[in-house]
């Protein structure tokens, strides 16, 4: 099953149409959903532009292995604001407001790989801002890191940073 | 069919199957995605994460990791340093224009940060969150050594004493012609030293630890006052052909006036010329400084206004630009009138709010002008005629 994610994941097989049928382009979800968006928001996202660019613009419909149905109208959603210029802050904190944790990572993920510059930008401040106040329990379960120190080494590094364990915030275990 | 093939991922990174997952497998985020979340974090924040674990230790404390932490920290955080000389200890407030009304915070109020014991009771300047600190020792007749140190109040870290003997910086007199700043080139910091009444400039490197003498100025240091740093240079206003101890506007003609700029890295000095439209020998002196990056140069103009002007384009002479012209009446001064001591320096300006900090040796409150609103409004002045930018970072030192 790894093996099958993963060479899915490597390549991306891509289906040659007329570029006459269709102005629009089609961004197909890791879960076979198709997504007709403007050319001009493919243009936001760098990586999907640069395949339409090396064909020529031929091909119109494009898969997104690792983009699921969930994620991608957020991603759409804010690609379009930026277009418009509508990128406010009023509009980035209800974007995020409905966003879980594990959310965030997965548009951030998205965005990554669909190399959006802005909207990687604006979620790693979220992510940054979620964890700042938080224990090193909570970031390591957030991140998913294995604490591979001894709890003597752990012990020590901790007295010596004794003043940053100050005003943390508890953990809440609901948010995973 | 056309199939392209693009190696898009990173290899051996789980991305997780969607949200419908998520309780069972969490989104791993590769290496190259939480180094850019860490490089936002405040100071006490990425430093509480050391404990994570060993990996994470010695990337977060790696060179670096550090410096890219340093390029990030946002504009916004930028503060400014203010120095306030008390008997007993130093201590030192931090300002920060952006918010209305300005916030002060102390440093000394967290305890933590508190500087003592340190022998040290003059700050040279302040750079990538590094504070450096003068301090001597004398006995009976004479003083015996004198050293540096850095401090790093972030991250609570302060470098051993850099010790050097005064007969290297000889003739040597107070308020000190130091100024420390940093050398890109070879990631050293430096202290420059202007000798009084000469020529003569001495740099000091850390690690080298010797003052060595460099070009000469091109102009004497008789009236290298204020030192400002701007992109890796010092700078100073410098009158040629002037060696009076006090500045007398009747025995000075406009073109005698110049800014010297010292290259940090090269060691070498650069003449800038003053603005075109500085005309007119002001009737106190002129002063440099530095707001928002920009060098700028202001000065009195026939004792009815104040003038500054910004560099808008560090190192080009045609860029020049008067940014503020604003006459003593409108911010409310009325006793400067044929004092010849009387001196108003720009501190910090915020351009989100349009609010400029000025200083003058009039009062004991400093001005908040609104540059938008034209308002004016008097705040308390905790001594800044010496105001720094400082910026938290996880600079430590060798």
């Amino acid at each position: 099953m790894a093996e099958e994610v993963s060479s899915q994941m490597n390549s991306l097989s891509i289906s040659e149409t007329n570029p006459s049928s269709s102005a629009t382009i089609s961004l197909v979800s890791g879960d076979d959903i198709v997504f007709k968006v403007e050319p001009t928001i493919a243009k936001e996202m760098e990586t999907v532009q640069s395949f339409i660019d090396e064909t020529d613009g031929k091909i119109t419909t494009i898969p997104l292995p690792n983009i699921s149905s969930h994620d991608l109208p957020y991603v759409i959603e804010y690609c379009e604001k930026s277009i418009a210029g509508k990128i406010t802050k009023e509009f980035e904190a209800e974007f995020v407001k409905k966003l879980n944790n594990e959310e965030v990572k997965e548009l951030f993920l998205a965005a990554n790989y669909l190399n959006i510059k802005k909207l990687l930008d604006f979620l790693s401040q979220v992510i940054a801002d979620r964890i700042a106040n938080k224990s090193v329990e909570y970031v390591r379960r957030y991140f998913g890191i294995e604490n591979d120190f001894t709890p003597e080494e752990e012990a020590k590094l901790r007295e010596e940073l004794a003043w940053t364990f100050t005003g943390v915030d508890p953990d809440d275990e609901d948010e995973n | 069919d056309i199939v392209l093939q693009m190696n898009l991922l990173p290899p051996s990174k789980s991305w997780g199957q969607g949200h419908s997952t998520k309780s069972v497998s969490p989104n791993f985020l590769p290496e190259e995605l939480i180094t850019i979340v860490l490089s936002l974090l405040p100071v006490k924040s990425v430093t509480r994460l050391r404990c994570v674990s060993p990996s994470w230790n010695s990337f977060i404390t790696d060179p670096t990791f550090v410096k890219l932490h340093l390029s990030r920290s946002s504009p916004n955080d930028r503060l400014t340093l203010v120095y306030t000389p008390d008997c007993a200890e130093v201590s030192f407030t931090v300002i920060s224009l952006l918010q209305k009304p300005p916030i002060t915070v102390k440093i000394p109020a967290d305890p933590y940060r508190h500087l003592r014991n340190t022998d040290c009771f003059y700050i040279i300047g302040s750079c990538n969150g590094l504070i450096c600190l003068f301090g001597q020792c004398f006995t009976a007749i004479s003083c015996q050594e004198m050293w540096f140190r850095c401090w790093n109040p972030a991250t609570r870290t302060l470098s051993k004493k850099f010790r050097y003997s005064p007969d290297q910086l000889f003739p040597f007199t107070y308020p000190p012609h130091l100024v420390f700043g940093y050398d890109q080139s070879s990631n050293t910091y430096k202290v420059v030293y202007l000798v009084p009444k000469r020529k003569y400039t001495k740099v000091y490197r850390f690690g080298d630890n010797v003052w060595r003498d460099i070009q000469n100025s091109p102009v004497d240091h008789d009236y290298a006052i204020h030192l400002v740093i701007v992109r890796g240079t010092v700078n100073w206003l410098a009158i040629s052909r002037y060696s009076a101890f006090r500045y007398n506007c009747k025995a000075i003609t406009i073109d005698q006036f110049v800014i010297i700029s010292l290259d940090f890295s090269t060691e070498t000095h650069t003449q800038l010329r003053l603005p075109g439209g500085f005309k007119e020998v002001p009737f106190v002196a002129p002063n440099l400084s530095v707001l928002n990056d920009s060098l700028c140069f202001s000065h009195d103009f026939q004792q009815t206004h104040f003038i500054i002007w910004k560099m808008m384009e560090f190192g080009v002479e045609n860029s020049w630009n008067q940014f503020l012209k604003i006459s003593y009446q409108s911010i409310e001064i009325y006793d400067h009138l044929n004092n010849s001591n009387f001196h108003m320096l720009p501190v910090c300006l915020s351009e989100k709010s349009d609010n400029i900090l000025l200083t003058n040796s009039l009062e004991t409150q400093s001005i908040l002008y609104n540059l938008r609103y034209n308002t004016v409004e008097r705040i308390k002045k905790t001594g800044w005629l010496n105001g720094w930018k400082y910026v938290e970072s996880l600079v430590t030192f060798p």
